[in-house]
Formats: C-alpha cells, structure tokens, sequence
C-alpha cells in the first residue's frame, strides 16, 4: 500500500512516499504530486527511501509526473532511491529524465542552483544525455 | 366485485387466498429464471390481495434519477423523476405515503394521469429496500375499492415490498451476472485476438535455433514478442514489454507490433524502425504507460546481429557450462513514448558459436518468492549456465519451472516473455 507524506525542508516541498508505487495505488501520488503543485510548491522532491517496489506503471508515473513539473514550471527530483529502485531505472536508461540524490543536503544545493523557491524557474526538462550533479 | 387492472379484468378471490398465493410466489423466488415474470405475477397478486384498481412497481436508477415502471404486454412503460410523485417521494424519503385523497395532496403528480386518461383517487407507495438500505424502487397501488388504503392495507403492502424486493435483488443479480458473462466472452475474443498474433511457430534459421513464449499475467497481457524477414534478407526479431498488463496494455501491445510491422515493411534498418514507432507513440501515449523494446534483426550469413534496445536489457551467454560467462547487453535508448524523437544508435555484435542471446521481460526478474525476494537476473543466469547446452526451448521450459518453483505459490503479477537466440 502507498502512502505518501508532505513536509518542507529547506525551502523544498518534500512528499516522503513509502510502500509500493504499482498498480492504482500511483494515483495516489499523483493526487499528492497535484495537490502540492496547485498549492504553489516550485520545488518538489520526491523522497523514496522507504519505496521497496515501483512496476513498469510506477516507473511511467515518475516520468508522468517530471513531464508535468516541466510544463509546470517546477523543478523536481527524487531522493535516496533504493537499490533496487535505482538498478531499474538504470537497466531501462529512465535514470537520465530525473535529478536525482542522495541527501537532504544535495537537494537543498540543487535548490539553489535550479532558482527555487525565491520564483519559478523553468523546472528540469528530459534529456537523453546523463548528467552528474554534484553537490555544491 | 369486479375490478380492472391495466384494462384486464380480474375476478378477487379474498385476501386469504390472495397472501396464499403470494406465499407460493415467496416460495419461487430462490428458483426463478424469470424475475420479470414473477414481477408480474406479484403486481397481479397484489392487485387481488389489496382489492385495488391499479399496482405498479417502480424500478430506481440512481444515476438517471428516474423511476420507471417495467415494460409489460399492453402497456407503456411510466417514466417519472425521483423528484416527483408519490413514488418518489417513497423513494427519497425512505417512507410509505398513504394518499387518501390524491387531488388533495401536493406530493401527488397528475401528469401521467393527464397522458393515460387514469383517475387516480387515492394511492399507497412503499418503498424497496434492498438488504443494504439501498431503496430499489418503490411499489405503488392505486384507487383501493372501500375509497383509500387502511393501515392494515400499509402492513400488509409492506411485506409484499419485500417479497417484490426480494426478486429485484435476484433479478438485479442475474443482469450483473449477464453483464460479466458478456465481458467475459470479449475478453475471451480478445484474447484469441491477441495470442493469434503471436508467431505461430519458431522461426527456422540456418545456423540458430530460436524460440518464443509468452504467458501473460491475466486473459490478455502487455508483452509481446515478434520475428519477420526484414525486405533485405535479414531476421527481425522482437520482444517488448507495454506498462502496466490486462486489456488497456495488450491494445497498446497490438499496436506496437504492427507499428514495428509496417516501419520494417518502409526500411530494414533497426533503428529506423524503433525511431519511427516512438513517434507514433509518443503522440499516442498520453497517460504513465511507455514501452521497453528490444528490436534486432539477424543476418544467419555473418551471425551478426544488430540491436536496438529502448529501455530493454538483454544477456549474452556464451554457451558454456564449465566457465560460465555471461554479459548484459545495455538499453541503448529510452521507453518508447516518452520523447517525441529518440537519438538510436544500433550495436552489432558477431555470434560465436553456442552463443545464446536471451531476451525476457520484467515478470521474470520481478516474481517475488513468499519472502519478497525477487528471482533476479543472477538466477536466471544460474539457470542459463547449467541449461545452455539444451534447445532454446527446452531453456525457456526450464526457466519457467525454475521461476515457478522459486514463487513457491506466489501468483504470477506480471506477465512473462522470453525469445532465446541460439548460434548451434
């Protein structure tokens, strides 16, 4: 079962997403994804430390949702991917649509660096080159 | 006394008999292939055992906010909104409504009377409950003979609503029923439809023995898997995976391999084909699904294969079992339907001798066992290296016991499909 949860830190609206992201249940990130983005968040990370399962529809909602943010004008990311989580986006080159990090501090760095929160910038777009974001 | 019924005549044999028949009916109810004739057979029943001119009852549709009478021999069916009426306001409130003097009473609707020419004196309506609270219509007698319905009439009407609830239950079981035995037969074509596309057979190749399989997770799946002769000569082979599985997925799988289909029938070149199915796609795909393919085409002269691979992984094995060596072959691009253009760049790779080029998707590696360890690539591997002298669909018949026995009962989520390229 998913369950998602919001918090701000740093300037980032952070949804802490825990369980499976498969089946239905994406629609409840979606909802959670929207939600944030109608209340004004620019810089949205996705937090999924604690996801131990994404199916082919979870990994297609992750890239739904970073095609959103772009025409959203919100930058988004995701954090602390766990291994399995991280080889799939690997194996299907996925990995290249998304910034992605592994702490809090590295997302508040890139933060910075993408303009957000103080105005809305034009928000990552998907590119088919991968890049190395290093921290600060 | 005679009286008249939806213009038949009818000769009442007293309420006793009237409830003794409406017992019998009760006891029908369980066994009936005909709900609709029972209906029938209660309003008539009703009619004597109420010593009324006219009963009706009223089926709700909640979503049309109507109330309609059932369409019977002879007469027309009586459409009426929940929002007015006796019936509707049973209906809505939940209540019997004893009307004693309809011309008298605001919540009476005259208008069907104005249509049919029926004056209505006085009217008693009931509602039907279902065993969820549910209110299923509402059962409406009408110009009780003495001049307006007792209260003994109210408690007897009550439990012939139940008795009428009671076959709309059943009746409304038999139609949901109905309804999932038609889908199940279109799932069934669909299915039919889907696994007709699939090759028919393995493709004979001098030089390499290549098999397919395919099981999909549910009637219909979104994998599939493919091979042609490509306009130059070569072998085309394919296996992809559609987001998602069941009905939505296997549409897009069907469209997927004819798009493959007719971009090799315009250009044999494998990136080619890919670059222009994405783009179909793209501008198709409009929700979280995408697609992972892995296309090759086969020159059996040279043992050259050339691929593409959108977001699909493949393993080489060399096809020995006393030193096991295994390689991945790496996506070269991303899903298709994600961007509207894709940058493809084909790799060709020389086949040895005994090489095997293994293709499967994600219900392989994902099946998880009881304690949500998945299978994994490195098993498969294992599998591989001690079954790789065998024929390629011997090696698929393996794997698939192999992953069957690992779920230990687990069911099967995703669906499964493997193409195994042999150089002999």
């Amino acid at each position: 079962m998913l369950k998602t949860q919001e918090r701000v830190s740093g300037g980032v609206a952070y949804l802490d997403v825990t369980g499976r992201i498969e089946g239905e249940d994406v629609s409840m990130l979606k909802a959670a994804f929207d939600d944030l983005v109608q209340r004004g968040a620019k810089c949205i990370a996705l937090e999924l430390g604690s996801v131990n399962r994404v199916d082919s529809l979870g990994l297609g909602t992750l890239v739904l949702l970073q095609q959103a943010a772009a025409r959203a004008g919100v930058a988004l990311c995701l954090v602390r991917l766990t291994r399995h989580v991280h080889n799939l986006m690997i194996v299907t080159r996925l990995i290249q649509c998304f910034e992605h990090f592994e702490t809090e501090e590295e997302v508040r760095c890139w933060a910075v660096r993408v303009g957000q929160p103080a105005h809305v910038g034009a928000g990552p777009v998907i590119r088919q080159e991968t890049h190395d974001y290093s921290c600060c | 006394m005679t009286t008249l019924a939806a213009s038949a005549t009818v000769v009442p044999f007293g309420r006793t008999a009237s409830v003794e028949a409406l017992v019998q009916l009760a006891g029908r109810i369980a066994v009936t292939g005909d709900p609709d004739g029972l209906l029938s057979q209660i309003e008539d029943a009703t009619l004597r055992a109420m010593d009324c001119e006219r009963v009706t009852i009223f089926v709700h549709d909640p979503e049309a906010g109507q109330l309609s009478s059932r369409q019977t021999p002879g007469s027309d069916v009586i459409r009426l909104s929940v929002e007015d009426g006796v019936a509707g306001y049973s209906v809505r409130t939940r209540r019997t409504l004893n009307v004693p003097d309809a011309a008298r009473d605001p919540r009476f609707c005259p208008d069907v009377d104005r249509r049919t020419g029926f004056r209505t004196r006085n009217l008693l309506s009931v509602p039907l409950r279902g065993p969820d609270g549910v209110v299923m219509g509402a059962l409406e007698m009408v110009n009780h003979r003495d001049g307006s319905f007792s209260v003994a009439d109210e408690e007897l009407a009550t439990a012939l609503s139940a008795l009428a609830s009671m076959v709309l239950q059943g009746r409304a079981l038999l139609e949901a029923q109905a309804r999932r035995q038609h889908l199940e037969r279109e799932l069934d074509v669909a299915r039919r439809i889907q696994r007709s596309l699939l090759p028919q057979e393995d493709p004979a190749i001098d030089g390499f023995d290549v098999s397919g399989w395919n099981l999909p997770a549910e009637a219909t799946g979104g994998d599939f898997y493919d091979h042609f002769q490509l306009a130059d000569g070569q072998q085309a082979l394919v296996l992809a995976d559609v987001a998602g599985h069941g009905l939505g997925s296997s549409l897009l799988a069907c469209e997927c391999r004819a798009l493959v289909r007719a971009n090799a029938a315009r250009s044999s070149d494998v990136a080619e084909i890919l670059a222009r199915t994405n783009a179909v796609l793209h501008s198709d795909l409009h929700d979280e699904r995408f697609v992972t393919m892995f296309l090759a085409s086969l020159d059996p002269r040279t043992s050259e294969l050339t691929y593409v691979s959108a977001g699909h992984p493949a393993f080489l094995h060399c096809g020995r079992n006393d030193s096991p060596c295994c390689r991945a072959l790496d996506s070269t691009t991303l899903p298709l339907g994600i961007l509207p253009e894709l940058r493809v760049e084909p790799v060709t790779l020389q086949l040895g001798p005994r090489e095997t080029l293994l293709l499967l998707t994600d219900g392989f590696y994902e099946w998880m066992n009881p304690g949500s360890e998945h299978f994994g690539a490195e098993r498969i591997m294992d599998v591989v290296g001690r079954h790789c002298q065998e024929p390629a669909s011997r090696l698929i018949s393996e794997l698939w016991d192999a992953v069957r026995q690992f779920a230990d009962g687990t069911p099967q989520e995703d669906d499964l499909t493997a193409v195994v390229v042999k150089r002999l």
